[in-house]
């Protein structure tokens, strides 16, 4: 391990307990009981316990398959998309309107019609997530599209590139930065839209565990348990997609 | 070219960048266009290269009866730019063989050429690298290297040197001249600099201010190979009749800053 | 001004007012209070302003607080953050479900039951008559739509089949988590569903469904929701708490006499009520029903019975293991 992943380590290891530590001074300073806040300590056991008896597991692996299912879709559907919106101003100015419209109905609001609409299966949860991913990242692939260099558009075309391949070689390439951009905040949301449409049709989830945990078992460290899978899993989700552009976004 | 005119835009926006402009450039000869800013020279250059049409008039490209209008990628053509124009992601040998690429070259072809393209203009070194790591020079150079890779009959240079050091400048122009000379074609280079015109070219054509046409050809017919600054009264000359042809189409900026009585005379 | 003190400047400026306008809310609600001799109070129920909560409406118009030395203000929050809230002593009263009581008081929440709201439990399995069987054994195999599996609901159902001899196991649970179980009903998704007595079945009627209901107080008894205290509270001022849980008994006692009074209060509460006199006014006779005990009058007494024959039902399904006795769970207030 190099010297510098070394230190970037440490420095992790080292804010996760400032922020510990803080976490337990608040509960201590304002005596605040469990069941409002408990304490990093009765979390992190309550964790193991979850982690012990397989519940955990369980809530976990069915939440993270909507998000994987509903970030790829999302994903995939978006990048079409928008670099069908950014090649094509006409495009933009029709499909506009509709997306912006959709992107602000809360998405709680839509959530329990598409659970009706579609049968209330993991595929109706899938699309939840989908939706909630698809705007950012189509607008981020449009913009990115259009911030091609048109000296280099020039370039290629007076070598008679074809418009296929100026997308290809040119326009693509030259939006995997923004698109990028995008995909980092949308796979964060997809987090949230795997719980929201748990919460919507579900039977196990994180979402759903969350609500057992604190309308049903009054179990408020579970809750926090669920809560911190849920960031643990948006983190490790984020890493990767920072992961993959490192791979594919050769610094300019 | 003859009789072209193009515009641009339309209505209160629109500008005419060329009318009625005849030239017409013997193969294997280098030509010189000069002008001032505004003239039509890069209009001139992308009609050339089949990038636009004209408006009005035809543009072929070739021999008597084997002349077509230009079309771009067609491999009759090569055209460098003012600024490298170089894809920032890939290598300097991925930018030399793009056209390849683009044409469907295989690999080891590409790979090929491409190298044998970087040698000749002595980049060699930079095979691997990305053209932020490249000196203006160099990436400069790579450009040159990837409008040649085709080996086209026609080369158009756009101010290939302006964006560089006067002294890099000029040794550039006495590398394109030993160029031009081993491996022989037609070029047409537009230019700013009326000494850079001289050294390299045959005919020199001044253009008008805009709208542009040709308003006068100087003939170069000076031996070569032409060094820097040559002692030669004939090239003082050729510079001269190009300096006043550009004086008499010239737009306000080559006058001078003031009319008052009490400026220094200086000759001109 | 120059940019380098503008950013800052605005940042203050930004901060000064979201601090205000956070402000403000509670604001309103001290300088709303008219009368400086009595003490005001807050309480907590769940779901929204609603007809159901006629009695609490009637309790502040017609005085009975007043009387009890108390102005009384009214919020509202999800059902589990009643119990929270109010063991931490954030709000004095709040109205909650026993069997959450049971639960979080188990789990070491300092809550405690000290006056029956409703005598017979609300939630009931709603279906077709044809789908709701006479015997709970013979549910083994239907599609029951609920919740989710928490709450007052899952224990109802829960308690429900074990008098059958049955476990969630031998039915198939479909979960509603938005609460929209009736479509799920409508559509034939499910074959029965939870539901509040007051609610699902007339919401069911205005689509046509004519519904039939299988109760908890027929099979499995549980205890019903009823006003919540922290320990705190109770401990300190046991007197104000006695007497906000008489006001509230009687302001029920009116209701049941005189439907229309708290049907007139509510209104006066909670404008939109009127929109549909009819339906609000059938709501609120069936819930003066389920405040009636055996006897047919309303009573805010405590059912030791019911209590401890519910919370061995609890016991037994596994929702509580038993550590906490369940005469820590419950003080009437009214003895």
């Amino acid at each position: 391990m190099s010297g510098r992943t070394l230190l970037r380590l440490g420095g992790g290891l080292l804010s996760l307990a400032a922020f510990l530590v803080a976490w337990k001074l608040l509960v201590l300073l304002t005596d605040t009981p469990e069941y409002i806040l408990p304490a990093p300590e009765v979390v992190i056991d309550r964790g193991v316990r979850a982690i012990g008896s397989g519940v955990l597991w369980e809530h976990v692996g069915a939440t993270v398959l909507e998000i994987v299912l509903g970030f790829g879709l999302g994903a995939a559907t978006a990048i079409a998309v928008g670099v069908a919106l950014g090649k094509s101003v006409v495009i933009e100015r029709v499909l506009s309107p509709y997306l912006v419209a959709a992107q602000a109905v809360p998405i709680l609001a839509l959530a329990p019609l598409l659970d009706i609409w579609f049968g209330g299966g993991l595929f109706a949860r899938v699309l939840v997530c989908a939706l909630i991913v698809f705007f950012p990242i189509a607008i981020a692939t449009m913009v990115g599209i259009r911030s091609a260099d048109p000296l280099l558009r020039e370039m290629l075309l007076s070598l008679g590139a074809t418009p296929g391949q100026v997308t290809t070689r040119l326009e693509i390439p030259s939006a995997l930065p923004v698109i990028f951009g995008g995909l980092r905040v949308g796979v964060t949301l997809s987090v949230i839209g795997a719980v929201v449409a748990e919460w919507v049709s579900a039977s196990t989830g994180l979402g759903v565990l969350i609500n057992i945990a604190d309308q049903g078992l009054f179990d408020t460290p579970l809750m926090f348990v669920a809560l911190a899978a849920l960031a643990i899993i948006g983190l490790a989700f984020y890493s990767l997609v920072v992961m993959v552009e490192r791979r594919l976004v050769h610094p300019a | 070219m003859s009789g072209v005119r193009r515009s641009f835009g339309t209505g209160e926006t629109r500008v005419v960048a060329l009318e009625a402009l005849d030239l017409e450039v013997a193969a294997g000869s280098f030509t010189a266009i000069i002008g001032p800013n505004g003239c039509g020279k890069s209009t001139l250059l992308r009609l050339a290269a089949g990038l636009l049409t004209p408006d009005a008039g035809t543009v072929l490209i070739g021999q008597e009866r084997d002349a077509a209008p230009p079309r771009a990628g067609d491999g009759r053509v090569g055209l460098a730019f003012q600024q490298p124009r170089l894809v920032p992601w890939l290598t300097t040998v991925e930018n030399v063989a793009l056209p390849l690429a683009l044409a469907g070259a295989s690999a080891a072809e590409r790979d090929r050429r491409a190298e044998t393209a970087l040698q000749r203009v002595g980049i060699q070194r930079a095979l691997r690298l990305r053209p932020a790591e490249l000196s203006g020079g160099m990436a400069q150079r790579a450009g040159l290297a990837r409008a040649l890779i085709g080996d086209p009959p026609l080369l158009l240079l756009d101010e290939p040197f302006s964006a560089l050091d006067a002294l890099t400048r000029e040794a550039f122009d006495t590398e394109l001249q030993r160029l031009w000379l081993g491996q022989p074609r037609t070029v047409v280079l537009v230019t700013h600099s009326v000494s850079e015109a001289v050294r390299l070219a045959d005919r020199i054509l001044v253009m008008t201010a805009r709208p542009g046409a040709v308003a006068r050809i100087v003939e170069v017919d000076l031996p070569r190979p032409r060094p820097v600054l040559s002692g030669d009264p004939a090239a003082a000359r050729v510079d001269r009749a190009v300096r006043e042809a550009l004086a008499e189409v010239h737009p306000p900026e080559l006058s001078p800053w003031t009319d008052g009585e009490d400026a220094e005379e200086v000759p001109a | 001004m120059s940019p380098r003190r503008f950013v800052p400047a605005l940042l203050v400026l930004v901060l000064v007012v979201v601090l205000a306008a956070c402000q403000v809310d509670s604001t309103f609600q001290d300088v709303s209070s008219p009368s400086a001799q009595l003490r005001p109070v807050k309480l907590l129920l769940s779901y929204k302003p609603d007809v159901q909560f006629a009695a609490f409406y009637v309790a502040q118009q017609e005085g009975y607080f007043a009387d009890a030395g108390l102005e009384v203000t009214i919020e509202h929050r999800d059902g589990p953050d009643v119990i929270r809230l109010v063991a931490d002593g954030q709000a004095e009263f709040g109205v909650a479900d026993a069997t959450d009581v049971m639960i979080s008081r188990t789990s070491g929440i300092p809550i405690r039951y000290v006056s029956t709201v409703y005598a017979r439990f609300p939630v009931a399995l709603i279906g077709a008559p044809e789908m709701v069987p006479a015997e709970p054994a013979e549910l083994a195999g239907l599609r029951i739509g609920t919740p989710g599996r928490y709450g007052s609901s899952w224990a109802a159902l829960l308690a429900i089949l074990d008098a059958g001899g049955l476990t969630a196991d031998d039915v198939t649970i479909r979960e509603y988590p938005a609460f929209n179980q009736v479509e799920g009903l409508l559509n034939g998704d499910v074959d029965l569903i939870t539901g509040f007595r007051v609610n699902e079945p007339l919401q069911l009627a205005a689509q046509g469904f004519e519904a039939t209901m299988l109760t908890v107080d027929e099979v499995a008894p549980l205890p019903g929701p009823g006003v919540v205290v922290g320990d705190d509270l109770l401990g300190s001022d046991r007197a104000m708490v006695a007497a906000f849980a008489h006001a509230v008994e009687q302001a029920q006692a009116a209701i049941a006499g005189d439907i229309d009074l708290g049907l007139q209060d509510a209104v006066n509460e909670v404008p939109t009520i009127a929109e549909d006199r009819d339906t609000a006014r059938a709501v609120l006779t069936a819930t003066a029903e389920l405040w009636k005990d055996a006897s047919g009058a309303v009573s805010a007494a405590i059912d030791a019975d019911v209590w401890a024959s519910g919370y061995q039902t609890m016991v037994r399904l596994g929702l509580i293991d038993g550590s906490v006795p369940v005469t820590d769970m419950y003080e009437d207030v009214g003895g």
